[in-house]
């Protein structure tokens, strides 16, 4: 008689509520209420809204698709740059007289073609993923001013400005759809195979392997995935701003790895981390730059907070029992 | 025997000055002699290319210019070097380090004199690395991403404590920085002397020889009784040196320095390291082929602006040749494995 063990996928609402998230939302209500007390009249107001939804949705629709990777394992430093490089590719096309779509089309050809490059150098070389991406970051940057040929390129849409700044009742439309998506994505990699395949390609590669999961070609989509996203991102950027700038995207990686680091995620190993709370942690870091904003402190603040933010969160992780370093 | 000795499982991994001396038949063999090889070809090519299209290239200014850059690439690639060779991965805090020391010396210079300046500057990069080594001991972090985050906050602290640009005052220290020796920037002469001494403090110095034992199998230099939390602070301490060194040597040779001057610094130092067959595993380099990588590197922007190109067009080569170098290594580490 044949035994046959089936695990029970874990349970969805485990997926969205990670103890981590549970941290994060309690120091979310917190860093709300302190807002609160120091700015009354600014802080919780619609208007305040709607700029926190300009800066924060499209570094957490990138963070979504990068926590995705980094569950397999797949860090991508050259999203900044990629996301850059994806507005001045379509600002570059509007000002050439394409059409919305197929300037869109042109951007994430772009994107393709260097989430693949990223892919092989890491996946089939076996490239340090850090040192390489860190070096398409520098390519990209330079591709951008480019492109742009070193002053900003002018491209206003309306159909795309609209979308980007509509509210309904009151909430950022776009806001609101990148957290929907945020919880979709979260859900589905609970309960599809797929999800779980990212889950274990991320903790065990050498294991995963064996059982028969493809982890180079999954490694290599989601290097893909995290490029297309990043560029989808500069695209809505040059909706937001009516222009692509050569300083779009620069800086941006760490504000979108910072953010997914709080959320329980590690960068030296795949298979830990929650979705939900990658994008906490964009409301929270968000919420703090808002707040030095509202109270007009020096923006370079935000550098060493982030910087700071980065190195608590891997050391935590290495509390919890992650990848130590000797 | 090269490979069997310098590879991850040998117990004392070589440094090479030696590296081509026992390949299994003849100097061909050996990856290091290849590298070199290899190296000085794409290097005569670049300049053969760039001196026919543009004759003007081969004049005294610009290679001048190449050698100053030479320099400040040269002295950081002695410290990412030692860091490489140790196993302790990459220093990406570079730019906050010697920007940072080169703002200090531009401080000090402007208000005490050049000696002072010359010492502000290196110590400030040395407290740059020996902060990088205690977090990376004490937090047991991956040295990337420690050094990443060090440099993003270095970056605000940069920029809040020194504003837009800084003019510096003429004084000794330039007067050092702008001479000629034979024919040769005198920083360049000095590079030279760094990078000398650290190839030779690596392989005969009991403290260069536990720094390559640590790289090259960490745990066998551990039953060896080579404390490694010591030997990271002062391999992170040493690159700070270093980075405090570059710092000086920039500030010695500008008039203006502004905060984001050194941002462009890390790309060249880091690829001319890996690219000249250092391995990200640890334990293997040749410090003479070193001397070209860098000069390959050091070239590249000079003559890039020579062929009428931007700079960015300098920032897409050097990312690319990162990736090719990081590449090629990996792809070295997997087929050792095998």
């Amino acid at each position: 008689m044949i035994q046959v063990v089936v695990s029970r996928a874990p349970w969805v609402g485990k997926q969205l509520l990670a103890s981590s998230t549970r941290v994060l939302l309690i120091g979310l209500v917190l860093l709300i209420a302190v807002g609160w007390r120091l700015e009354p009249k600014l802080f919780l107001t619609s208007q305040n809204l709607s700029v926190f939804s300009s800066a924060a949705s499209v570094p957490m629709f990138i963070a979504i698709a990068a926590a995705v990777a980094l569950l397999a394992g797949v860090v991508d430093l050259s999203v900044g740059s990629m996301a850059g490089f994806g507005a001045a590719v379509f600002a570059n096309c509007i000002g050439h007289g394409l059409g919305q779509f197929a300037s869109a089309g042109v951007a994430l050809a772009c994107a393709l073609g260097v989430g693949a490059f990223n892919a092989s150098a890491c996946v089939f070389f076996g490239a340090n993923p850090l040192v390489v991406t860190l070096g398409s970051l520098i390519g990209l940057q330079g591709l951008t001013l480019i492109v742009l040929n070193n002053t900003s390129e002018e491209a206003f849409l309306p159909g795309l400005y609209n979308f980007t700044n509509e509210t309904w009742a009151g909430v950022p439309a776009l806001l609101l759809l990148v957290f929907l998506l945020g919880v979709m994505t979260a859900v589905l990699l609970a309960v599809t195979r797929w999800g779980r395949h990212i889950r274990a390609a991320g903790g065990d590669q050498a294991a995963s392997n064996r059982a028969g999961i493809p982890v180079g070609k999954l490694q290599f989509c989601l290097f893909v995935l995290t490029a297309v996203f990043a560029c989808i991102g500069g695209i809505l950027y040059v909706g937001q701003d009516g222009a692509a700038q050569t300083t779009l995207g620069v800086g941006l990686e760490l504000q979108i790895y910072a953010p997914i680091l709080l959320g329980g995620y590690s960068l030296t190993r795949g298979g830990v981390g929650s979705i939900m709370g990658a994008v906490t942690g964009v409301v929270v870091l968000e919420v703090v730059s808002n707040l030095l904003d509202l109270r007009s402190i020096n923006p370079y603040w935000q550098y060493i907070i982030t910087g700071a933010v980065i190195l608590a969160a891997v050391y935590a992780d290495v509390l919890r029992g992650g990848e130590r370093y000797e | 025997m090269a490979k069997s000795l310098a590879g991850s499982e040998g117990l004392l991994p070589v440094t090479d000055w030696s590296h081509g001396r026992f390949g299994k038949s003849g100097p061909w063999a050996s990856p290091g002699v290849r590298t070199a090889t290899t190296l000085v070809v794409l290097w005569a090519i670049l300049l053969g290319v760039t001196g026919v299209l543009d004759p003007s290239f081969v004049s005294d200014e610009a290679l001048l210019a190449i050698a100053f850059n030479m320099a400040v690439v040269g002295v950081l690639s002695a410290g990412v070097a030692v860091l490489v060779i140790s196993g302790g991965l990459l220093d990406l805090s570079i730019p906050t380090s010697t920007g940072l020391s080169a703002l200090c010396t531009a401080v000090v210079l402007n208000h005490v004199g050049s000696w002072p300046a010359a010492i502000a500057g290196i110590a400030c990069g040395c407290g740059i690395g020996l902060t990088n080594g205690l977090l990376i001991v004490a937090t047991k972090v991956n040295p990337i991403v420690i050094t990443l985050a060090v440099n993003f906050a270095g970056e605000g602290v940069l920029n809040m404590a020194f504003g837009q640009e800084f003019p510096l005052l003429k004084s000794g220290l330039h007067d050092l920085g702008l001479s000629n020796f034979i024919g040769v920037p005198t920083i360049t002469w000095l590079m030279f002397g760094v990078l000398l001494l650290t190839g030779l403090g690596l392989s005969h110095t009991r403290y260069g020889r536990r720094a390559i034992a640590v790289g090259g199998n960490s745990i066998a230099a551990k039953r060896q009784g080579i404390s490694l939390a010591r030997a990271r602070i002062a391999t992170f301490g040493f690159m700070g040196l270093c980075a405090g060194i570059a710092g000086v040597l920039y500030a010695s040779q500008s008039q203006i320095i502004s905060p984001g001057d050194t941002s462009d610094l890390l790309f060249p130092a880091i690829t001319a390291v890996i690219l000249s067959g250092f391995s990200l595993q640890g334990g293997r380099g040749s410090f003479p082929v070193l001397i070209l990588g860098i000069g390959l590197l050091s070239t590249i922007p000079t003559s890039l602006i020579a062929l009428g190109a931007t700079p960015d067009w300098t920032q897409l080569a050097q990312g690319l040749l990162l990736v090719f170098a990081v590449s090629l290594d990996g792809f070295r580490i997997k087929r050792g494995r095998r």
